[in-house]
């Protein structure tokens, strides 16, 4: 016995010293692997907060396991090209000959040297390489040298009508979305094209921006388009249905879920809307070639896939793609006015939200006019070639009070019943917009990270430790927060305050709780909750006053004029005698943030108005 | 040599001294490995330049592999050596190689052809793709200590039990 214990003992003792020494080694390894610049550092980070990027593919097929790159590279080229060959073969789209475009190429539609050193501008130099292996920064580094001989390139293409085909290969490269990693139906194919072929489309992009983006894609559309986001999207959504709910009205609304709606682009049909757009007919035909005839192959890793046809899409990944379905989708809003003409329509590019009001009295009614929209929405999407999946499709009804209501729509062949919540891209709105289900969401989010953060915080350098909450706490805690920060109860924001406050507490290793809020976060550097959501707020006033001027929701906020004669240093909003939506009117909101703003900021650059208004607002607000 | 090392844009590899002598009683140090180089190609060539004892032989290295290796890539992954690349030398290689080609044709496969080819040449010399050579870093908790552990707590629930 006195034998085992001594035995015990000193193995103890030196079991202690080598823990002691594995996680000093532990700890110098980190420390190592932080020193490589900051990508290094962040991908240390991110495989820590248990965010690591799969670098080895690994798929299961029919229960066995697939992992040698090339039969991985091949299985994932059969998906997708079955993927849109069963789409294309179940469809009953219209069908549009195209006219002759061929004729003389107008001066305004060739290239000069100036207008591709611009497009060089616009290239991001991080974005991987396609085909031809050259970086964007090469390509960025030689535009001086290059720009002549791309013009001429670029007129020819423009005057034959024909890209040349190195462009028209892509490769492409599998994307997880969600979900299980090892089904290849959880991946997108993401298109790696040529660098010169970027130059090529945003030049193509300068030359279609000659017509207002609005006549390109409409208001409702607020993808791929300068000063709009998901958040202006989730504004305008929330602005319609606190308008309505204050003229004592119902919302019945619908998500509206596309199956891979990019890759199912129908070239002719897109040729279509752009001669009725009256786009020069040189630039469609370039357009249109660039479309067709296009192929592609699946990359991993060393290993490439068979190479594949594709008879149709938007080429996910190319610069024009986006433009091309936000042109592709313009007639959505038309369509659905055409079934009801008081109907919201809202689209981010695949993703559209539509929804109509009716009296509580009248809610019979209200159903039918939203399945008849459906219906009418499903149709006009069968002639464009897109399917609509309905087991993704969500319903919900704003406003009304009586839980026991039994409500049902029809929306195509399946019945829906109304839920609680739909989440509009990423914020969770609950039938009765308090919000709730959003700040639950939150919470959950931010505990898990915050128990990550903990591992990181005796290892990290104070400056990078402030950086990755930002980058991997705020950005969580915050994601929406113009849309649902400013109507939440008061019980709400301060359980948001106070997962906020726990993790300020560790970075500023205050263990005991010695230190109040407001030392916290004058220590650490950080803004608290409500600091945070002031800041938010007023960045997207400014945002929506300055570049989306032309939404409803802003021209309801501001008169005709901003200034305001009678407190000289604040802007004169609309007076709002709204009640019953209170706080989720933007309108209300805005009289709030318009304590810490100035009327003259709003001519102020971004850049400028942003470090005026971290001046202003103080760093902790009760 | 040093005029020829500057006429031809070239760099010395060999920085230290590497031969140590007695010289009037005093311990001297001189550099006589002389390698000079230009890190930008491959040669298939070795080329005498001076008929003296101290021999200069004219030579590119073909894929220069340094001891040097990026940190944390894995074993065998390929990647791209950027150490080499500035904007001055890949304007001036791609000028280089461009140079001569007349951009003035009419099929747009064979400008961009030429084009492609002019940038992937300037690339291959001064981006090369490399294997890496380094493992990964091992993992600090190794059999001895699990051993160890194993056996710790091994004898913990004897002596749980004898009590």
């Amino acid at each position: 016995m006195t034998g085992d214990k001594e035995d015990y003992k000193n193995l103890r003792k030196v079991c202690n010293s080598l823990n002691y020494e594995v996680k000093k080694e532990r700890q110098k390894s980190i420390h190592n692997d932080l020193n490589g610049g900051p990508k290094r550092y962040w991908k240390v980070i991110n495989k820590i907060m248990g965010r690591q990027l799969t670098d080895e593919i690994k798929l299961v097929e029919g229960g066995v396991e697939i992992d040698e790159p090339f039969d991985i590279a091949n299985c994932f080229a059969d998906h997708f090209k079955n993927k849109v060959e069963n789409l294309s073969n179940g469809s009953t789209c219209d069908n549009f000959d195209i006219p002759d475009l061929n004729g003389w190429v107008s001066e305004d539609m060739m290239f000069n040297a100036n207008l591709i050193k611009d497009a060089f501008n616009c290239l991001k130099s991080s974005k991987a390489m396609g085909l031809d292996e050259i970086p964007g920064i090469v390509i960025k580094d030689l535009r001086d040298v290059i720009s002549d001989p791309l013009s001429w390139m670029f007129n020819n293409i423009m005057i034959q009508g024909k890209i040349p085909k190195a462009w028209k290969v892509s490769k492409v490269i599998p994307i997880h979305k969600k979900g299980a990693k090892d089904s290849v139906n959880n991946y997108r194919p993401f298109s790696n094209i040529s660098s010169l072929s970027k130059v090529f489309e945003r030049g193509i992009i300068s030359k279609l921006k000659n017509t207002p983006e609005d006549v390109f894609y409409g208001t409702h559309q607020h993808a791929f388009r300068k000063g709009s986001s998901t958040i202006t999207s989730g504004l305008v959504f929330q602005d319609f249905i606190s308008n309505e709910i204050d003229n004592k009205k119902v919302v019945l609304a619908y998500s509206a879920d596309l199956t891979a709606a990019f890759d199912v682009l129908r070239p002719n049909l897109l040729v279509k809307n752009l001669l009725e757009l009256s786009i020069n007919p040189a630039l469609v035909r370039v357009i249109h070639n660039f479309l067709s005839e296009r192929s592609a192959f699946v990359q991993i890793g060393e290993s490439s896939s068979y190479y594949w046809t594709l008879p149709m899409g938007c080429v996910q990944g190319s610069v024009l793609g986006p433009i091309l379905f936000n042109i592709y989708m313009r007639e959505l809003p038309e369509v659905i006015s055409k079934a009801e003409p008081e109907s919201f329509t809202l689209a981010y590019a695949d993703d559209s939200y539509i929804a109509i009001s009716c009296d509580k009295l009248n809610l019979k009614n209200g159903c039918v006019s939203l399945s008849n929209i459906f219906s009418r929405h499903k149709q006009w999407l069968d002639k464009q070639g897109m399917l609509c999946n309905p087991s993704k499709t969500e319903l919900i009804m704003f406003g009304n009070l009586d839980e026991n209501s039994n409500v049902e729509i029809k929306l195509g062949d399946t019945k829906l019943k109304p839920q609680k919540t739909m989440k509009v891209l990423g914020v969770m709105f609950d039938d009765q917009l308090n919000w709730r289900a959003q700040v639950s969401k939150t919470l959950a989010k931010c505990s898990s990270i915050s128990y990550s953060l903990r591992l990181l915080n005796n290892i990290l350098p104070r400056n990078l430790n402030r950086q990755v909450i930002h980058a991997h706490f705020i950005s969580h805690l915050m994601y929406g927060s113009p849309i649902w920060a400013g109507c939440i109860s008061q019980k709400n924001t301060a359980r948001l305050s106070t997962c906020l406050n726990k993790t300020l507490r560790l970075h500023c290793h205050d263990f005991t709780r010695s230190l109040t809020n407001q030392e916290i976060c004058n220590r650490s550097n950080i803004r608290s909750f409500k600091s945070l959501s002031v800041i938010n707020d007023a960045k997207t006033l400014y945002r929506l006053v300055t570049q989306c001027a032309n939404f409803n929701l802003v021209q309801r906020l501001t008169s005709q004029s901003l200034f305001n004669s009678r407190y000289p240093n604040r802007i004169a909003f609309m007076s709002c005698g709204r009640r019953r939506a209170s706080k989720n009117s933007f309108v209300n909101r805005a009289k709030v943030i318009n304590e810490s703003i100035q009327f003259d900021w709003i001519d102020m650059k971004q850049a400028t108005f942003e470090m005026c208004l971290k001046r202003s607002v103080p760093l902790y607000i009760p | 040599m040093n005029e020829w090392k500057n006429n031809n844009n070239l760099d010395q590899l060999i920085e230290n001294e590497t031969r140590t002598r007695l010289v009037a009683g005093t311990i001297q140090k001189s550099r006589i490995d002389l390698i000079f180089t230009d890190i930008l190609g491959v040669t298939t060539s070795c080329e005498f330049m001076s008929n003296s004892d101290h021999c200069l032989i004219k030579s590119t290295i073909l894929n220069l592999r340094t001891t040097n290796q990026k940190q944390g890539v894995k074993k065998g992954v390929t990647y791209l050596d950027w150490r080499n690349y500035s904007s001055s030398r890949v304007i001036d290689l791609f000028c280089k190689f461009f140079r001569g080609i007349d951009i003035h044709m009419h099929d747009v496969d064979d400008i961009n052809d030429s084009i492609t080819t002019a940038i992937c040449l300037a690339l291959n010399i001064l981006v090369p793709k490399r294997t890496a050579n380094l493992t990964g870093p091992q993992p600090v908790i190794n059999g001895t200590i699990r051993n160890l552990r194993n056996r710790k707590s091994k004898l913990h629930k004897k002596m749980e039990n004898d009590r």
